[in-house]
Protein backbone atom coordinates (compact mmCIF):
# COMPACT_ATOMS: atom_id res chain seq x y z
CA UNK A 1 0.00 0.00 0.00
CA UNK A 2 0.72 3.48 -0.41
CA UNK A 3 1.09 6.70 2.53
CA UNK A 4 2.69 9.93 2.04
CA UNK A 5 4.99 11.04 5.07
CA UNK A 6 5.76 14.59 4.89
CA UNK A 7 5.35 15.06 1.48
CA UNK A 8 7.23 11.82 0.63
CA UNK A 9 5.62 8.94 -0.90
CA UNK A 10 6.12 5.60 1.29
CA UNK A 11 5.36 1.91 0.24
CA UNK A 12 4.25 0.11 3.34
CA UNK A 13 3.43 -3.54 3.91
CA UNK A 14 -0.26 -4.35 5.39
CA UNK A 15 0.65 -4.31 9.44
CA UNK A 16 3.37 -2.21 10.22
CA UNK A 17 3.54 1.10 11.83
CA UNK A 18 4.07 4.65 11.00
CA UNK A 19 6.70 4.70 13.05
CA UNK A 20 8.48 1.60 11.23
CA UNK A 21 7.57 3.09 7.71
CA UNK A 22 8.95 6.50 9.08
CA UNK A 23 12.35 5.44 9.46
CA UNK A 24 12.72 3.03 6.76
CA UNK A 25 12.43 6.22 4.90
CA UNK A 26 14.88 8.26 7.00
CA UNK A 27 12.16 10.17 8.46
CA UNK A 28 12.94 11.36 11.84
CA UNK A 29 10.17 10.70 14.35
CA UNK A 30 11.92 11.48 18.04
CA UNK A 31 10.61 8.18 20.67
CA UNK A 32 11.51 7.22 23.87
CA UNK A 33 9.41 3.93 24.76
CA UNK A 34 9.87 2.18 21.46
CA UNK A 35 12.19 -0.47 21.02
CA UNK A 36 12.39 -2.92 17.46
CA UNK A 37 12.19 -5.71 19.61
CA UNK A 38 9.47 -4.99 21.51
CA UNK A 39 5.51 -4.60 20.85
CA UNK A 40 5.06 -0.87 21.17
CA UNK A 41 3.30 0.18 24.04
CA UNK A 42 2.41 3.95 23.53
CA UNK A 43 3.64 5.28 26.67
CA UNK A 44 6.28 8.01 25.84
CA UNK A 45 3.59 9.80 23.68
CA UNK A 46 6.57 11.33 22.28
CA UNK A 47 6.42 9.75 18.43
CA UNK A 48 3.05 11.90 18.16
CA UNK A 49 2.42 12.99 14.34
CA UNK A 50 -0.85 14.24 12.61
CA UNK A 51 -2.65 11.82 10.30
CA UNK A 52 -5.31 12.54 7.34
CA UNK A 53 -7.33 9.66 5.99
CA UNK A 54 -6.56 10.80 2.31
CA UNK A 55 -4.69 13.90 0.34
CA UNK A 56 -7.76 15.85 0.63
CA UNK A 57 -8.99 15.71 3.85
CA UNK A 58 -9.16 18.23 6.02
CA UNK A 59 -9.27 17.26 9.50
CA UNK A 60 -6.21 16.00 11.02
CA UNK A 61 -6.18 13.85 13.78
CA UNK A 62 -2.81 13.13 16.30
CA UNK A 63 -1.81 9.58 16.82
CA UNK A 64 1.13 7.96 18.15
CA UNK A 65 3.32 6.40 15.20
CA UNK A 66 4.15 3.70 17.26
CA UNK A 67 0.61 2.03 17.60
CA UNK A 68 -0.64 3.24 14.66
CA UNK A 69 -0.84 0.79 12.05
CA UNK A 70 -0.37 2.40 8.18
CA UNK A 71 -3.56 2.64 5.69
CA UNK A 72 -3.43 3.13 2.34
CA UNK A 73 -4.12 6.59 1.08
CA UNK A 74 -3.08 8.03 4.64
CA UNK A 75 -1.33 11.46 4.42
CA UNK A 76 1.04 11.78 8.05
CA UNK A 77 3.08 15.38 8.81
CA UNK A 78 5.53 14.52 11.50
CA UNK A 79 6.12 18.04 12.28
CA UNK A 80 3.00 19.94 12.13
CA UNK A 81 2.89 23.15 14.69
CA UNK A 82 0.02 21.17 16.71
CA UNK A 83 2.42 17.50 16.61
CA UNK A 84 5.60 19.92 17.84
CA UNK A 85 3.54 21.71 21.34
CA UNK A 86 2.18 18.48 21.87
CA UNK A 87 5.95 16.76 22.22
CA UNK A 88 7.39 19.78 23.86
CA UNK A 89 4.31 19.56 26.35
CA UNK A 90 4.97 15.75 26.77
CA UNK A 91 8.95 16.11 27.00
CA UNK A 92 8.25 19.38 29.81
CA UNK A 93 6.35 17.13 31.59
CA UNK A 94 9.20 14.42 31.50
CA UNK A 95 11.94 16.82 32.62
CA UNK A 96 10.22 17.89 35.62
CA UNK A 97 9.44 14.15 37.02
CA UNK A 98 13.03 12.99 36.24
CA UNK A 99 15.73 16.03 34.99
CA UNK A 100 18.71 14.07 35.66
CA UNK A 101 17.64 11.37 33.06
CA UNK A 102 20.53 11.68 30.66
CA UNK A 103 17.90 10.57 27.84
CA UNK A 104 15.83 13.33 28.90
CA UNK A 105 18.70 16.04 29.02
CA UNK A 106 19.73 14.81 24.93
CA UNK A 107 16.45 15.34 23.93
CA UNK A 108 15.92 19.04 25.21
CA UNK A 109 18.99 19.59 24.10
CA UNK A 110 17.68 18.13 20.62
CA UNK A 111 14.26 19.40 21.26
CA UNK A 112 14.41 22.87 22.58
CA UNK A 113 12.13 22.58 26.11
CA UNK A 114 10.87 25.22 29.11
CA UNK A 115 14.12 27.30 30.41
CA UNK A 116 12.87 25.79 33.87
CA UNK A 117 16.00 24.17 35.84
CA UNK A 118 14.16 21.83 37.15
CA UNK A 119 15.18 20.58 40.57
CA UNK A 120 15.62 16.68 40.88
CA UNK A 121 13.10 14.46 41.64
CA UNK A 122 12.66 13.69 45.36
CA UNK A 123 12.71 9.97 45.48
CA UNK A 124 15.74 10.18 43.02
CA UNK A 125 13.17 8.34 40.84
CA UNK A 126 15.07 8.27 36.58
CA UNK A 127 11.89 6.09 35.65
CA UNK A 128 10.23 7.92 32.90
CA UNK A 129 7.40 4.55 32.31
CA UNK A 130 8.48 3.45 29.20
CA UNK A 131 7.58 0.42 29.93
CA UNK A 132 10.72 -1.38 28.17
CA UNK A 133 11.78 -2.79 31.66
CA UNK A 134 8.31 -4.90 31.70
CA UNK A 135 8.44 -5.69 28.06
CA UNK A 136 11.90 -7.31 27.88
CA UNK A 137 11.46 -9.17 30.86
CA UNK A 138 7.75 -10.47 29.08
CA UNK A 139 10.10 -11.41 26.06
CA UNK A 140 12.61 -13.27 28.19
CA UNK A 141 9.40 -15.26 29.48
CA UNK A 142 9.56 -14.11 33.58
CA UNK A 143 7.08 -11.54 33.71
CA UNK A 144 8.27 -10.67 36.80
CA UNK A 145 7.77 -7.15 37.21
CA UNK A 146 4.72 -4.77 36.40
CA UNK A 147 3.00 -0.94 37.03
CA UNK A 148 1.88 -0.19 40.22
CA UNK A 149 -0.25 1.97 41.73
CA UNK A 150 -2.00 5.06 39.38
CA UNK A 151 -0.97 8.71 38.80
CA UNK A 152 1.87 10.51 40.35
CA UNK A 153 2.36 7.01 42.84
CA UNK A 154 2.64 4.89 39.54
CA UNK A 155 6.06 2.97 39.54
CA UNK A 156 7.63 -0.26 38.18
CA UNK A 157 8.10 -3.13 40.69
CA UNK A 158 7.94 -6.99 40.93
CA UNK A 159 4.51 -8.13 42.99
CA UNK A 160 4.02 -6.39 46.23
CA UNK A 161 7.39 -4.95 45.81
CA UNK A 162 8.57 -8.24 47.66
CA UNK A 163 11.34 -11.26 46.70
CA UNK A 164 9.48 -13.33 43.57
CA UNK A 165 10.22 -16.39 42.06
CA UNK A 166 9.20 -15.15 38.71
CA UNK A 167 12.52 -12.72 38.70
CA UNK A 168 15.65 -14.50 37.62
CA UNK A 169 18.02 -11.62 38.52
CA UNK A 170 19.20 -11.35 35.07
CA UNK A 171 19.78 -7.60 34.54
CA UNK A 172 17.82 -7.31 31.55
CA UNK A 173 15.82 -4.72 33.09
CA UNK A 174 18.25 -2.83 33.99
CA UNK A 175 20.36 -3.09 30.92
CA UNK A 176 17.24 -2.27 28.83
CA UNK A 177 16.58 1.17 30.81
CA UNK A 178 17.29 4.12 29.24
CA UNK A 179 17.65 6.77 31.94
CA UNK A 180 19.69 4.12 34.27
CA UNK A 181 16.86 3.94 37.11
CA UNK A 182 17.02 0.36 37.72
CA UNK A 183 20.11 -0.31 41.03
CA UNK A 184 22.07 -3.12 40.39
CA UNK A 185 24.18 -4.40 43.10
CA UNK A 186 27.44 -7.37 42.15
CA UNK A 187 29.60 -8.97 44.31
CA UNK A 188 31.27 -11.93 43.32
CA UNK A 189 28.96 -14.04 45.46
CA UNK A 190 25.51 -12.00 44.87
CA UNK A 191 23.96 -9.88 42.57
CA UNK A 192 21.46 -7.25 44.30
CA UNK A 193 18.31 -5.77 42.06
CA UNK A 194 14.69 -5.33 42.96
CA UNK A 195 16.09 -5.36 46.87
CA UNK A 196 16.25 -9.37 46.02
CA UNK A 197 19.50 -11.37 46.35
CA UNK A 198 20.61 -13.69 43.41
CA UNK A 199 23.71 -16.53 43.89
CA UNK A 200 25.82 -16.00 41.34
CA UNK A 201 26.53 -19.33 39.51
CA UNK A 202 30.88 -19.85 39.49
CA UNK A 203 32.37 -21.42 36.41
CA UNK A 204 33.48 -24.84 36.35
CA UNK A 205 36.51 -23.87 35.18
CA UNK A 206 37.74 -20.45 36.35
CA UNK A 207 35.27 -20.01 39.12
CA UNK A 208 34.27 -16.80 37.98
CA UNK A 209 30.79 -15.70 38.65
CA UNK A 210 28.99 -15.23 35.12
CA UNK A 211 25.52 -15.49 35.81
CA UNK A 212 22.90 -15.70 38.60
CA UNK A 213 22.00 -19.04 39.41
CA UNK A 214 18.01 -18.21 38.81
CA UNK A 215 18.97 -17.45 34.99
CA UNK A 216 21.36 -20.61 34.06
CA UNK A 217 18.40 -22.59 35.23
CA UNK A 218 16.28 -20.58 33.04
CA UNK A 219 18.22 -21.00 30.40
CA UNK A 220 18.64 -24.46 30.53
CA UNK A 221 14.89 -25.00 31.60
CA UNK A 222 13.80 -23.18 27.71
CA UNK A 223 14.99 -26.68 27.01
CA UNK A 224 16.29 -25.44 23.35
CA UNK A 225 19.83 -26.27 24.40
CA UNK A 226 21.36 -29.04 26.33
CA UNK A 227 21.52 -27.79 29.86
CA UNK A 228 25.13 -28.88 30.17
CA UNK A 229 25.75 -25.76 27.81
CA UNK A 230 25.87 -23.66 30.91
CA UNK A 231 28.19 -24.50 32.90
CA UNK A 232 31.33 -22.42 31.80
CA UNK A 233 31.97 -18.60 31.45
CA UNK A 234 32.34 -17.65 27.64
CA UNK A 235 36.58 -17.21 28.16
CA UNK A 236 36.73 -21.00 29.61
CA UNK A 237 34.84 -22.16 26.91
CA UNK A 238 36.20 -20.82 24.40
CA UNK A 239 40.15 -22.15 25.75
CA UNK A 240 38.29 -25.47 25.84
CA UNK A 241 37.32 -25.71 22.24
CA UNK A 242 40.46 -24.68 20.96
CA UNK A 243 42.11 -27.53 22.98
CA UNK A 244 39.52 -29.89 21.36
CA UNK A 245 40.11 -28.51 17.82
CA UNK A 246 44.09 -29.18 17.87
CA UNK A 247 43.12 -32.80 18.96
CA UNK A 248 40.71 -33.24 16.50
CA UNK A 249 43.29 -31.90 13.95
CA UNK A 250 46.37 -34.02 15.09
CA UNK B 1 26.89 -30.06 3.59
CA UNK B 2 28.54 -27.07 1.62
CA UNK B 3 27.80 -24.00 2.55
CA UNK B 4 25.90 -21.90 -0.11
CA UNK B 5 27.92 -18.59 1.27
CA UNK B 6 31.82 -18.38 1.09
CA UNK B 7 33.26 -19.38 4.98
CA UNK B 8 35.75 -18.34 6.67
CA UNK B 9 38.28 -21.17 7.02
CA UNK B 10 40.41 -21.57 9.76
CA UNK B 11 43.35 -23.96 9.34
CA UNK B 12 45.53 -23.70 12.54
CA UNK B 13 48.29 -25.73 11.22
CA UNK B 14 49.19 -23.15 9.46
CA UNK B 15 48.86 -20.54 12.12
CA UNK B 16 52.04 -19.55 13.31
CA UNK B 17 50.50 -16.80 16.48
CA UNK B 18 51.27 -13.67 14.94
CA UNK B 19 48.51 -12.18 15.94
CA UNK B 20 47.79 -9.86 13.13
CA UNK B 21 44.20 -11.22 13.04
CA UNK B 22 43.30 -9.65 15.61
CA UNK B 23 44.70 -6.40 15.16
CA UNK B 24 43.18 -6.29 11.98
CA UNK B 25 40.02 -6.64 14.30
CA UNK B 26 40.32 -4.55 16.50
CA UNK B 27 41.17 -1.72 13.84
CA UNK B 28 37.83 -2.83 11.33
CA UNK B 29 35.66 -3.06 14.23
CA UNK B 30 37.11 0.52 16.32
CA UNK B 31 37.46 3.96 14.74
CA UNK B 32 40.70 5.60 13.32
CA UNK B 33 40.99 7.34 17.14
CA UNK B 34 40.45 4.19 19.71
CA UNK B 35 40.88 0.49 18.56
CA UNK B 36 37.67 -1.99 18.75
CA UNK B 37 37.63 -5.27 20.90
CA UNK B 38 38.98 -7.83 19.03
CA UNK B 39 36.04 -10.84 18.03
CA UNK B 40 38.80 -13.51 17.20
CA UNK B 41 41.78 -14.62 19.71
CA UNK B 42 44.72 -17.02 19.68
CA UNK B 43 44.96 -19.35 21.65
CA UNK B 44 47.87 -21.74 22.77
CA UNK B 45 46.45 -24.88 23.87
CA UNK B 46 49.29 -27.28 24.19
CA UNK B 47 51.45 -24.00 23.23
CA UNK B 48 50.24 -24.53 19.64
CA UNK B 49 48.41 -21.41 18.63
CA UNK B 50 45.27 -21.60 16.89
CA UNK B 51 42.96 -18.64 16.14
CA UNK B 52 39.77 -18.41 17.72
CA UNK B 53 36.77 -16.64 16.12
CA UNK B 54 33.03 -17.64 15.41
CA UNK B 55 32.01 -20.33 12.98
CA UNK B 56 28.97 -18.80 12.05
CA UNK B 57 27.24 -22.08 12.66
CA UNK B 58 24.25 -23.36 10.19
CA UNK B 59 22.11 -24.19 13.42
CA UNK B 60 23.09 -21.99 15.67
CA UNK B 61 22.87 -22.27 19.59
CA UNK B 62 22.94 -18.19 19.85
CA UNK B 63 19.99 -17.59 17.17
CA UNK B 64 18.08 -20.53 18.97
CA UNK B 65 18.36 -18.69 22.49
CA UNK B 66 17.54 -15.18 21.42
CA UNK B 67 14.22 -14.13 22.91
CA UNK B 68 13.48 -11.92 20.25
CA UNK B 69 15.22 -12.72 17.01
CA UNK B 70 17.93 -9.81 17.34
CA UNK B 71 20.32 -12.64 15.64
CA UNK B 72 20.09 -13.84 12.07
CA UNK B 73 21.94 -15.04 9.00
CA UNK B 74 23.13 -12.49 6.34
CA UNK B 75 21.28 -14.01 3.01
CA UNK B 76 24.64 -12.78 1.22
CA UNK B 77 27.59 -13.36 3.84
CA UNK B 78 26.32 -16.07 5.97
CA UNK B 79 26.94 -14.70 8.95
CA UNK B 80 25.19 -14.42 11.86
CA UNK B 81 24.30 -10.71 12.84
CA UNK B 82 23.45 -8.86 15.47
CA UNK B 83 20.43 -5.90 14.75
CA UNK B 84 21.82 -3.89 17.62
CA UNK B 85 18.13 -2.22 17.92
CA UNK B 86 16.55 -5.68 17.97
CA UNK B 87 18.98 -6.80 21.34
CA UNK B 88 17.27 -6.41 24.21
CA UNK B 89 20.93 -6.96 26.36
CA UNK B 90 19.29 -10.33 28.25
CA UNK B 91 23.73 -11.74 27.40
CA UNK B 92 21.69 -15.09 26.68
CA UNK B 93 23.60 -15.76 23.50
CA UNK B 94 26.67 -14.90 25.66
CA UNK B 95 25.84 -17.61 27.55
CA UNK B 96 24.35 -20.12 24.73
CA UNK B 97 27.57 -20.32 22.55
CA UNK B 98 29.08 -23.69 22.97
CA UNK B 99 32.68 -22.35 21.87
CA UNK B 100 32.28 -19.12 23.81
CA UNK B 101 32.67 -17.08 20.63
CA UNK B 102 30.33 -14.70 21.44
CA UNK B 103 31.80 -12.10 24.11
CA UNK B 104 29.79 -8.97 26.55
CA UNK B 105 30.98 -5.41 26.21
CA UNK B 106 29.69 -3.82 29.08
CA UNK B 107 30.38 -0.40 28.39
CA UNK B 108 27.87 -0.64 25.12
CA UNK B 109 25.95 -3.22 26.88
CA UNK B 110 25.92 -5.28 23.61
CA UNK B 111 27.57 -8.40 22.69
CA UNK B 112 30.46 -8.76 20.36
CA UNK B 113 30.82 -11.83 17.80
CA UNK B 114 32.16 -11.91 14.33
CA UNK B 115 29.95 -10.50 11.19
CA UNK B 116 32.67 -11.14 8.83
CA UNK B 117 32.86 -7.78 8.35
CA UNK B 118 29.59 -7.77 5.87
CA UNK B 119 32.05 -10.12 3.29
CA UNK B 120 35.66 -8.50 3.66
CA UNK B 121 36.90 -10.33 6.98
CA UNK B 122 39.85 -8.26 7.85
CA UNK B 123 41.66 -11.00 9.89
CA UNK B 124 41.78 -13.46 6.84
CA UNK B 125 42.59 -10.13 4.61
CA UNK B 126 45.82 -9.72 6.58
CA UNK B 127 46.69 -13.57 7.52
CA UNK B 128 49.50 -13.62 6.59
CA UNK B 129 50.31 -17.47 6.31
CA UNK B 130 47.18 -18.39 5.23
CA UNK B 131 45.30 -19.78 8.05
CA UNK B 132 42.93 -17.64 8.44
CA UNK B 133 41.37 -17.50 4.52
CA UNK B 134 37.56 -16.53 2.99
CA UNK B 135 36.19 -18.56 0.30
Amino acid sequence: MQLVIDGIPCTAESGETILQVARRNRIDIPTLCHHDALEGVGACRLCVVAVRAHAEAVDAQVVASCMYAVKDGLQVDTATPEVRRLRQTVLDLLAARCPDAPEIQALRERMGGDAIDYAPAVDGSKCIMCYRCVRACEAIGCNAIAAVNRGPQKEIAPPFFDATQRCIGCGTCAAICPTGHIAVTETPQYREIWSQRFAMAQCAGCGAPFMTEATREHLAGLGKLKPDYFTHCAACRQRDAAARFVRVGT
Amino acid sequence: MRSPTPMLIIDWRKCIGCRTCELACAMAKGSPEKLGRPRIAIHRPDDAPIPMTCLQCLEAACVKICPVGALSRHPETGAVVLDENRCIHCQSCVAACPFGHISWAEESRTPLKCDLCDGQPACAKFCPTGALTYK
